[in-house]
Formats: structure tokens, C-alpha cells, sequence
């Protein structure tokens, strides 16, 4: 681990935690408040690769666990990651490698749509499929109804893989960290 | 510093942070691997009671575990009206022990000695090469961050609202980012040009 892997990974931990901090978008008619806070997933994977992406997030989930309030809406500490939404804590670490092995693969030729797709399958595909068995598992409702009541956040995350996509493509160009 | 640590000190904050979070694994292994009602009974009941004991004050507590007493309600709203009272048990009290345990550490126990418990709990990892006192160091950067964020973010809205640009979310981020990943270029450097090298 080198000097500049810890600078970037505490970055992009702060930048995921200030995230949480952001008022919440309270959608009509969706019960769930849609935080911003996923969107520190795709960032942290797009712009600084797989290894400091995932390095990152283990830091803003390490603080979180020892208790300040990081989480959307001032929540932390290590319940968390013991209650029923703990596969999803985990999912973001794995979820900002995956996207950050993606775009790193694509990054010759990366454009807005294959890192939306590279922020999809992190964000979104890596954090539901570790958050969504866990939850169905540790709430014992079983796989299909957890994977029905997480879908409320599907759009959120969407609009956040399509910002993330924009961001990245716009990071690239003007202050590159992958490839460097 | 902000945290969710309580600053009135109770005599369970002088339990050193490593003797609570083992508390806490085992609590937490044991009330998911048991279906015995009478060892679950005897969880629940140490769970309800250690904040009592410690006269935690209700609000700090409330506002910590009451997102999670919503959802645990709606579980057993849910296993009840499939008429599975057994989950409904099982699943209120094996999420209510370890989430009351769980917020009762982090009222009781300061961030600083939490990471200090983790980076002895990590320790081994020194044999794969992670450093605990990089990690710390890395932690510590990182709360710092924080306030920093913040900072430029205020800075980088006067700046667009001269352009009406305020609101747009890209035209935000987007110089937030590449002041940011500068300002961390620098410190690296800063940090490399003393000599630093993680031990």
C-alpha cells in the first residue's frame, strides 16, 4: 500500500460519507428515502480503480463501524453490518472493486453508457447480490420477497449509475487517477 | 468531533473497547445460531437490560435504534400475517439483541478506541501486509477529509451561483472532484517528501 493508495482511499471514503451526510431525496409515493450515498460506490471504482475503489470503501465502512454517524440519515456503528442490512455494507466494498475491474478494463475506450454498465454492475448488481440473500436470510422472509422490497431503490440507483457514468467519463478526460 | 459516542461518561464507557466488542461477537454468534428458547430469552433479556444498567439517556438511543425497531416491526407484522409465529420470534429477537448491543457499544465507546481495538484485531494482517498503523493513519486522513469536503463544496457553489449553476449537481461535482484529487496529489507528495513510509 503506498502513500498515494491511502490519500486516495481516505478521499473517496470522505467523499462516500459526505454523500451520506447530503439531505435525502424523499420521492412521493416511494416510502424509502433515496440517498446519495451508493453513488460513493460507483465513484470511488470509476475514477480510482479496483484495488483503491474497494480500499475506499473498506475505510469509509471501517469508520462507520467504529461509530460515526456515516451512514444515510447520522447512522453507524457496527449494528449495521450485524442487522439485516449488513450483506449490503459488504456489498459496497466488493461493489467498488467490480465497477473499478471494469473500468479499468474498458479504459482505452471508456465512454458514458460502458461506464454506466461498469457502475451498474458494481453499484447496483455486486451490493444487491450480497445485500439481498442477507437480508432475505437474517429477516427469514426468504430470497424472493427481499429481492421484491429492494427494488424500490432500483430507480435511485439507476439515476445514480447514470450520474456516476457522466462524472467518470468527465474525470477521465480532465484529471485521469486509472492508468497514471 | 462529531460521533455517535455520548460524551457523559457511564461506567460502561470504561469498558475497554475490546472486551465489548467480544461481548458482542459472541452475543451476535450465539442468538443466530440457537433456536432454544430459553438461551434466546436470556440474550434478549441482557441486551434490554445493559443499557438500563448503564442509564443510557432515551433520546441518543431512541434515534439510533428506532430505524431498525421500524423495519423489525414490519418483519413481524409480515411472519405473522403468514401465520409463522416462529420467525416472528426468532427474527425479533435475534435482530433485536444484536441491534441493541450493538447501538449500546457505540453510544459507550469513543471512535478513537474503537480503531484502536480494530487495528489490534487486524494485527495479523500484518503477515499479508497491511500495516494497522497505515490503516490508521489512512482512517485518520479520512475523518479529516470530511470537514474539507465540505469546505470546497460551499466555495465551489458561491463560485457557480455568479453562473446560475448552483443547483446542477455535475457542475459541482464535477471541480469539487478535480480540486479534491489535486489536493490529495499534493499531500502525497507532501507526506512522501518527509520521509513517510507507513511504520
Amino acid at each position: 500500500m503506498t502513500v498515494k493508495d491511502m490519500v486516495y482511499a481516505a478521499l473517496f471514503a470522505a467523499v462516500t460519507a459526505a454523500l451520506g451526510l447530503l439531505p435525502m431525496v424523499v420521492v412521493p409515493m416511494v416510502a424509502a428515502p433515496i440517498t446519495a450515498q451508493s453513488l460513493g460506490v460507483m465513484l470511488a471504482g470509476g475514477i480510482l480503480g479496483a484495488k483503491r475503489g474497494a480500499l475506499a470503501l473498506a475505510v469509509f465502512t471501517a469508520l462507520a463501524a467504529a461509530g460515526l454517524p456515516l451512514y444515510a440519515g447520522g447512522r453507524g456503528g457496527i449494528g449495521l453490518f450485524l442487522g439485516p442490512t449488513g450483506g449490503f455494507a459488504l456489498g459496497y466494498v466488493l461493489g467498488a472493486f467490480l465497477t473499478g475491474w471494469l473500468t479499468e478494463r474498458m479504459w482505452s475506450r471508456l465512454n458514458a453508457v460502458k461506464a454506466f454498465v461498469a457502475g451498474v454492475a458494481g453499484g447496483i448488481g455486486m451490493v444487491y447480490l450480497l445485500g439481498i440473500p442477507w437480508l432475505g436470510a437474517v429477516a427469514r422472509i426468504g430470497l424472493h420477497k427481499a429481492f421484491i422490497g429492494s427494488m424500490v431503490f432500483l430507480p435511485g440507483d439507476l439515476l445514480k449509475a447514470a450520474l456516476a457514468a457522466v462524472i467518470v467519463v468527465a474525470i477521465k478526460k480532465a484529471y485521469p487517477i486509472i492508468g497514471k | 468531533m462529531f460521533e455517535i459516542c455520548l460524551s457523559r461518561v457511564t461506567w460502561l464507557h470504561r469498558v475497554p473497547a475490546g472486551i465489548k466488542l467480544s461481548v458482542l461477537a459472541v452475543a451476535g454468534a450465539a442468538v443466530f445460531l440457537t433456536d432454544d428458547r430459553r438461551v434466546l430469552a436470556g440474550l434478549v433479556g441482557f441486551a434490554f437490560s445493559l443499557p438500563l444498567l448503564a442509564w443510557l439517556p432515551l433520546r441518543p438511543l431512541a434515534r439510533q435504534v428506532l430505524p431498525a425497531a421500524v423495519l423489525i416491526a414490519a418483519l413481524v407484522v409480515f411472519h405473522l400475517a403468514l401465520g409463522d409465529a416462529d420467525s416472528a420470534v426468532l427474527v425479533a429477537a435475534r435482530l433485536s439483541t444484536v441491534i441493541l448491543l450493538a447501538v449500546t457499544l457505540t453510544l459507550t465507546t469513543r471512535a478513537s478506541a474503537m480503531v484502536e481495538a480494530m487495528e489490534r484485531i487486524l494485527a495479523p494482517l500484518r503477515f499479508v501486509g497491511v500495516s494497522p498503523a497505515k490503516a490508521g493513519f489512512t482512517l485518520s486522513l479520512a475523518i479529516r477529509f470530511i470537514p474539507v469536503l465540505f469546505a470546497i463544496t460551499g466555495e465551489i457553489r458561491e463560485a457557480q451561483k455568479v453562473r446560475g449553476l448552483e443547483r446542477s449537481v455535475v457542475a459541482v461535482a464535477l471541480p469539487l472532484l478535480v480540486r479534491t484529487l489535486r489536493m490529495a496529489d499534493d499531500l502525497s507528495e507532501a507526506i512522501a517528501a518527509r520521509a513517510y513510509d507507513g511504520d
